[in-house]
């Protein structure tokens, strides 16, 4: 309980100094102008955040458990700041130099960012009351061993023990991931560095 | 009574039409890929002119979506959700009734496109009457699942009954609000007509195609590996982000237009987070065969699963790629985008259905599925006439994002051209995929009419709902 505290306590700090000290920066409309880096920012927070909550719920490798447990919370935490600085960074650099009667820019800004994160933390905050109170949460993993008792029996392939050496089929698909991921990156890169820079988006 | 009241009726019927359904449709969509390449073809056969190419390509994907993968879907709901509830199909009679009104749903939504009734919206194209039924028919199937649950002898859910459940109370809203609230004459127009259309269009995938097609992985990987699903918890944690970060992706399909620049960002924010649930149902498919990748080589069910996931990441990878904003300027209206959208449907979600099929029907039916060679076959010719297909056109459609980007009014007439040899490969892997599926529905209807009895399992089980 103490923990928590001092983690919420921690956060709302984070969101006040960011609400209090906005950026000087102004803008000609509210669209803002948003580029392509805020895709690193929220990948970056997403990596952290997932890792995080990952470890919290100590669904890691062994080895990293008690690395994950202990750790897992301030993961969360950067991913959610890394989220909050990077929006905040990116609509800075989306407007254009200060005009004059723009000066409330940066604070609507930094509210409308505020206020996303507001609905989004009391929707899961929400959700997640409701889902302990309903006792979903404390189902644990008893439900998956039922599943392959109930219904229809296991098929007759499930009671096959895996040859030395098939365990390494399991880098097929992983490759062919990998090279798809990789096929489409590239693709995208070719075509848009092809084209001259007039013409480039 | 006119409608069968015997246990699994329903899922059998709907597992039947709907690979008719799958036939038909991918039929006219081989079609129009031959007229992409010979556009000609139907001019001066006066019968033919009822198969241009903007009537055949929406039958193409009304069929596929409508006709086949929904059929297979609400057959894959009947199966798996009273097993998981430790209960019976609420009402096999009313499953059968939805069987029947299915079919005569897809037989007025072909012909209403042949003879050009097209209210001009994706995958919305039906008239008015159609759309109505259409939800008609959600209420029947979905009525069934949720009485069939709200009658479960299991207390706790496992992860396929949340993915169904979830499906089931979201697809009539989107349908419902993606399709002008129904309405005769749309009220909603212009702008504002693209968003609540690309509401519905992209969301049909996320909140329906998605989560059932999910849950079925989920229900299949332990039966056929016989290791529990890794983590019950993270996929859990998929299921909730899921269905709280689809909703607002469906604008990505409008990046650059003419639709509000801050509904643009959201729906590109939103996309990139789709990576959470794919991660979460990676991570669990990989736990999950852990141990158990020997399996793969006997079993069919599990190769088309384990090429779904592939496709699965990729689709989810290519996605949230595409919805960036420099992204999206080269690849709009494409062919890349037409490739993305097969992989999503075809690679990922019909591929799940494959592996469905051949797991659930022998046990509805009580007979091993007729030919393993065939269904060898049918795997291969499917999985490679797929990657030539998908492949051809993420390429092709690279070249003709950066013809036009180059110079739209003089290069448009040379992309035209360029596209030539995308659209051979296109329809020679087209052609493999449909050959295949010939041969899967052959298969299908000896192992109803001549499969050999299904020999027992000697692994132990428990009565449903112990």
């Amino acid at each position: 309980m103490k923990k928590i505290k001092l983690f919420t306590q921690c956060s709302l700090i984070t969101l006040l100094s960011i609400v209090l000290t906005p950026s000087t920066a102004s803008a000609t409309h509210m669209s803002g102008g948003e580029n392509d880096l805020m895709a690193a920012y929220g990948g970056a927070a997403l990596l952290l955040g997932f890792a995080g909550l990952l470890g919290m719920l100590g669904l890691v490798p062994r080895g990293w458990q008690t690395f994950g447990l202990r750790w897992g919370r301030w993961f969360l935490a950067g991913g959610l700041l890394v989220l909050v600085v990077g929006g905040y960074h990116v609509t800075t650099l989306g407007t254009v130099e200060e005009t004059l009667g723009d000066e409330a820019f940066g604070r609507l800004a930094t509210q409308q960012i505020v206020g996303t994160l507001a609905v989004f933390v009391s929707f899961w905050g929400a959700v997640y009351y409701l889902a302990k109170r309903a006792g979903i949460l404390n189902m644990g993993e008893s439900v998956k061993y039922q599943v392959m008792r109930n219904g229809d029996p296991p098929d007759r392939t499930a009671s096959r023990k895996d040859r030395p050496g098939e365990q390494r089929l399991m880098w097929v698909p992983f490759a062919a991931m990998g090279g798809l991921a990789l096929f489409f990156t590239a693709g995208v890169l070719i075509a848009l560095y092809r084209l001259p820079p007039g013409a480039r988006p | 009574m006119v409608f069968s009241s015997a246990e699994g009726s329903a899922a059998r019927n709907f597992f039947y039409t709907a690979v008719i359904w799958m036939a038909i449709g991918m039929s006219f969509g081989l079609f129009a890929a031959f007229l992409l390449m010979f556009p000609d073809m139907v001019k001066a056969i006066p019968v033919l002119e009822y198969f241009t190419f903007g009537r055949v390509r929406p039958i193409h994907t009304n069929l596929v979506m409508f006709g086949w993968l929904s059929g297979a879907y609400f057959a894959t709901l009947f199966y798996m959700v009273p097993r998981l509830a430790g209960t019976k199909l609420w009402s096999e009679r009313l499953g059968n009734a939805a069987v029947v009104f299915h079919n005569l749903l897809m037989t007025a939504y072909t012909l209403a496109l042949l003879f050009g009734m097209n209210m001009g919206r994706e995958y919305a194209e039906q008239p008015w009457i159609n759309k109505i039924a259409t939800v008609l028919l959600f209420v029947l199937v979905f009525v069934n699942v949720l009485m069939t649950l709200a009658n479960r002898k299991e207390k706790e859910l496992y992860v396929t009954a949340w993915y169904m459940l979830g499906a089931v109370v979201t697809t009539p809203v989107v349908y419902i609000v993606g399709n002008q609230f129904l309405f005769p004459t749309n009220p909603i127009s212009g702008v504002n007509d693209a968003v609540a259309n690309w509401f519905y269009g992209h969301n049909v995938l996320g909140y329906w195609f998605t989560p059932v097609g999910i849950g079925a992985v989920y229900y299949l990987l332990p039966k056929m590996t016989g290791n529990p699903v890794w983590s019950h918890r993270l996929s859990m944690i998929g299921f909730w982000v899921i269905f709280f970060v689809y909703g607002p992706t469906g604008a990505h399909h409008l990046v650059n237009g003419p639709v509000p620049y801050w509904l643009q960002t959201v729906a590109i924010a939103f996309s990139v987070t789709l990576i959470v649930p794919v991660w979460t149902v990676l991570t669990n498919f990989y736990g999950t065969m852990n141990g158990k990748w020997g399996v793969m080589k006997e079993s069919v069910p599990l190769k088309f699963t384990v090429s779904a996931m592939v496709f699965y990441f990729i689709t989810c990878f290519q996605g949230p790629m595409q919805a960036l904003r420099s992204v999206s300027a080269i690849t709009h209206f494409t062919n890349w985008v037409v490739g993305h959208a097969h992989l999503a449907l075809l690679g990922t979600f019909s591929f799940i259905m494959f592996a469905t099929i051949y797991y659930a029907l022998p046990r509805l039916i009580n007979r091993e599925i007729w030919s393993a060679k065939l269904m060898e076959w049918h795997f291969w010719l499917s999985l490679i006439g797929f990657t030539l297909f998908f492949v051809s056109l993420t390429i092709g459609g690279l070249v003709q994002g950066s013809h036009w980007a180059m110079n739209q009014s003089n290069a448009f007439i040379q992309s035209v051209i360029a596209m030539e040899p995308y659209h051979v490969v296109r329809a020679i892997g087209g052609t493999m995929i449909l050959s295949a599926q010939f041969l899967f529905i052959f298969n299908i209807f000896k192992t109803a009419t001549a499969g050999q009895a299904m020999a027992t399992t000697k692994v132990a089980t428990a009565p449903a709902g112990a």
